[in-house]
């Protein structure tokens, strides 16, 4: 079976290029924003997406991903064209490994909705407090089958308690 | 594709095709013939994992692109599981690997995928078959399997997606079963199969049946219903001894004396004569339970062969009473010895605190009362022999106070099978035994080892005889 993983990391490989296109592509839409990917940006980040995927141990069908990823957050207040490759590259990372942490409970598009709304709102654009905190915090509630898993200001037992011991 | 029809029939070999995994030996074995070129071969891999995108989208409903790397695999397994039933049921190794080179694997996979789900209706209608056909028996593994469990797999059963999956608990043994088939190929072959050993067992009373496995039970000292037994396996040793010797097989039981005479008989038997001798025995119980059925005939025939060869090493070592089941007064032969009668299990709760009471419990007599006192089980000793929670001297006053049929079935898992070993022994087996095991293992057999021999060998034969029971 070992073998038949490779033969999908192989179509994987033959996908590469047309990936690059296609998020160069992207450019033409995200140019309202000031924001765009040079080539060697867009390579880039098809290794990294790779790299990502093997590292989380999945198998991406097609290339959607980091388009969605693109374009839930080229009009975000937080991303200049200084840091826009790599947050659209931090962001591709946290995506798979909270598909991941979420036991694939969450559908993509949901994920990057909720992702987009808590930089916007909750995290003023850090990605430290993105990944660690909300989308932990979303993870768990979804691996305990909470109902609203969603809302983060809903009261958080394990928090409390430690913070009465004090 | 180049060539679409097959014209090197006779150069495709058949034993180079594994059965359980057929698509991709066949794939392998069309290469080596080079009856598939190199594109070919390329092209139906580039297409088997377009189908496998389609189908993890189809397994995702499209709500994600990814999926990890096993769940993957778990799905390309199922979809090759699916070609294979289609391509193995083609007439032929040739018309099968026209079918690879002709239809695309979605095709393939269609086709398969029907033949499963007609799999799936024919094993609910041979379940059907074998609840009506079930034995009065109290076999716990044998109703359950037959009651609850095949009943769960088939309602579960994912066709689709996890085709080749047999996670099912099926305690129940066979007297012949290749578990190396899988998904509901397995579970329709064990219900085939079980329908034939229903129909075996249906010419024997039920009462004469229902001895035996009591029989049974006395002779390992445990309570019959829980052993993992197989029921022709019983009745057809029994039997075919009752016949060498030209008795009826009215009662199944065989007494001490009847067995001595058979073991005397079959001494002089040559090694070209017991297959004979068992094969004429075969051929008249068959007919004297007027039996026609060609393909229970054939069912049973693995199980006589290798009964011939134990039935062979038996008599040579003296040890044919520990293959059949003897009648009662054989097993109460010894007044006065004790003997082991399951009681009541502890809850992970009550276990526990039992090991925490152990630990206060200032030596080796002290722990031995408690365990005397508190534990009524051996799968609760044997949780507490491996707890930490005894040392080194301390075991030997707990083995002290032990009868040999609680020693022997501590040791069903140490019997020495390697080559080397002359007779019958004990050893710790290091790959399947974790540390803690290993630990109070060394100690019972150096215990045993220091004491009297008789009393050694006795305890490793009725270990060995437990151990036949569970592998049955």
């Amino acid at each position: 079976m070992a073998d038949l993983t490779l033969s999908l990391l192989s179509l994987d490989t033959l996908t590469k290029n047309a990936l690059t296109e296609q998020i160069l592509k992207s450019n033409e839409y995200t140019a309202q924003y000031g924001l765009a990917l040079t080539y060697a940006d867009a390579v880039q980040l098809v290794e990294a997406r790779s790299e990502f995927l093997r590292e989380n141990g999945r198998i991406e069908i097609g290339n959607v991903t980091i388009d969605k990823i693109i374009d839930a957050f080229c009009d975000s207040s937080f991303i200049s064209q200084e840091d826009y490759a790599d947050t659209i590259a931090s962001l591709l990372e946290i995506f798979y490994d909270m598909k991941n942490e979420t036991l694939d409970l969450i559908a993509d598009d949901e994920l990057i909705e909720l992702m987009k709304y808590y930089f916007e709102i909750r995290c003023k654009g850090s990605l430290e407090q993105l990944h660690h905190r909300e989308l932990e915090k979303l993870a768990r509630n979804l691996r305990f089958n909470v109902v609203d898993y969603a809302n983060m200001d809903e009261f958080d037992t394990e928090l409390y308690f430690g913070e009465d011991e004090y | 594709m180049e060539s679409n029809h097959m014209t090197k029939s006779s150069i495709l070999h058949p034993e180079n095709i594994d059965h359980h995994h057929f698509t991709l030996s066949l794939l392998k074995e069309a290469r080596r013939a080079e009856i598939l070129t190199v594109p070919q071969a390329e092209q139906l891999q580039v297409n088997l994992m377009v189908l496998l995108s389609q189908t993890i989208l189809h397994y995702t409903r499209n709500e994600s692109s990814s999926v990890k790397a096993e769940v993957a695999e778990g799905i390309l397994q199922s979809i090759l599981y699916n070609m294979d039933v289609y391509l193995m049921r083609r007439p032929s190794l040739e018309e099968a690997v026209t079918s690879l080179l002709n239809m695309p694997p979605p095709a393939l996979f269609d086709q398969g995928h029907e033949l499963v789900k007609q799999d799936v209706l024919l094993a609910k209608q041979l379940l059907k078959e074998v609840q009506e056909s079930k034995l009065p028996v109290s076999l716990i593994a044998y109703k359950d399997t037959i009651d609850k469990s095949i009943g769960v797999f088939l309602k579960n059963y994912d066709a689709q997606f996890a085709a080749y999956d047999t996670s099912a608990s099926i305690d129940y043994p066979l007297l012949s079963d290749d578990m190396q088939w899988t998904g509901i190929i397995y579970i329709k072959r064990y219900l085939e199969h079980l329908k034939l050993e229903n129909e075996l067992c249906s010419h024997f009373p039920p009462g004469t049946v229902n001895r035996l496995l009591e029989g049974c039970g006395q002779k390992y000292r445990m309570d019959y219903r829980e052993i993992l037994l197989n029921i022709p396996d019983l009745i057809l040793k029994n039997a075919l001894c009752k016949i060498l010797i030209g008795k009826p097989f009215t009662s199944l039981l065989i007494s001490k004396k009847e067995c001595a005479l058979l073991e005397k008989q079959l001494q002089n038997a040559t090694d070209t004569q017991l297959p004979i001798l068992l094969k004429n025995a075969t051929d008249i119980l068959f007919m004297q339970i007027n039996c026609t059925e060609p393909a229970l005939k054939l069912y049973v025939q693995p199980f006589i062969d290798m009964f011939c060869t134990l039935l062979s090493n038996s008599v040579s070592e003296h040890g044919l009473a520990d293959l059949l089941i003897l009648e009662n007064d054989m097993y109460f032969s010894q007044p006065n010895v004790p003997q082991y009668m399951a009681g009541r299990k502890l809850s992970d709760e009550q276990l526990q605190a039992v090991i925490e009471r152990m630990q206060e419990c200032k030596d080796g007599k002290a722990k031995a009362d408690l365990i005397q006192s508190a534990v009524h089980h051996m799968e609760d000793l044997i949780d507490i022999l491996s707890a930490y929670c005894i040392f080194d001297e301390e075991y030997i006053a707990l083995f002290d106070r032990m009868s040999d049929h609680e020693l022997a079935i501590l040791c069903t898992d140490l019997i020495d099978h390697s080559p080397l070993a002359k007779s019958q022994t004990l050893c710790v087996d290091p790959w399947h035994s974790s540390e803690n095991e290993i630990y109070w293992q060394k100690i019972l057999i150096q215990y045993l080892e220091d004491g009297e021999p008789d009393r050694y060998k006795n305890i490793v034969r009725l270990a060995a005889g437990m151990e036949e029971m569970t592998k049955v």
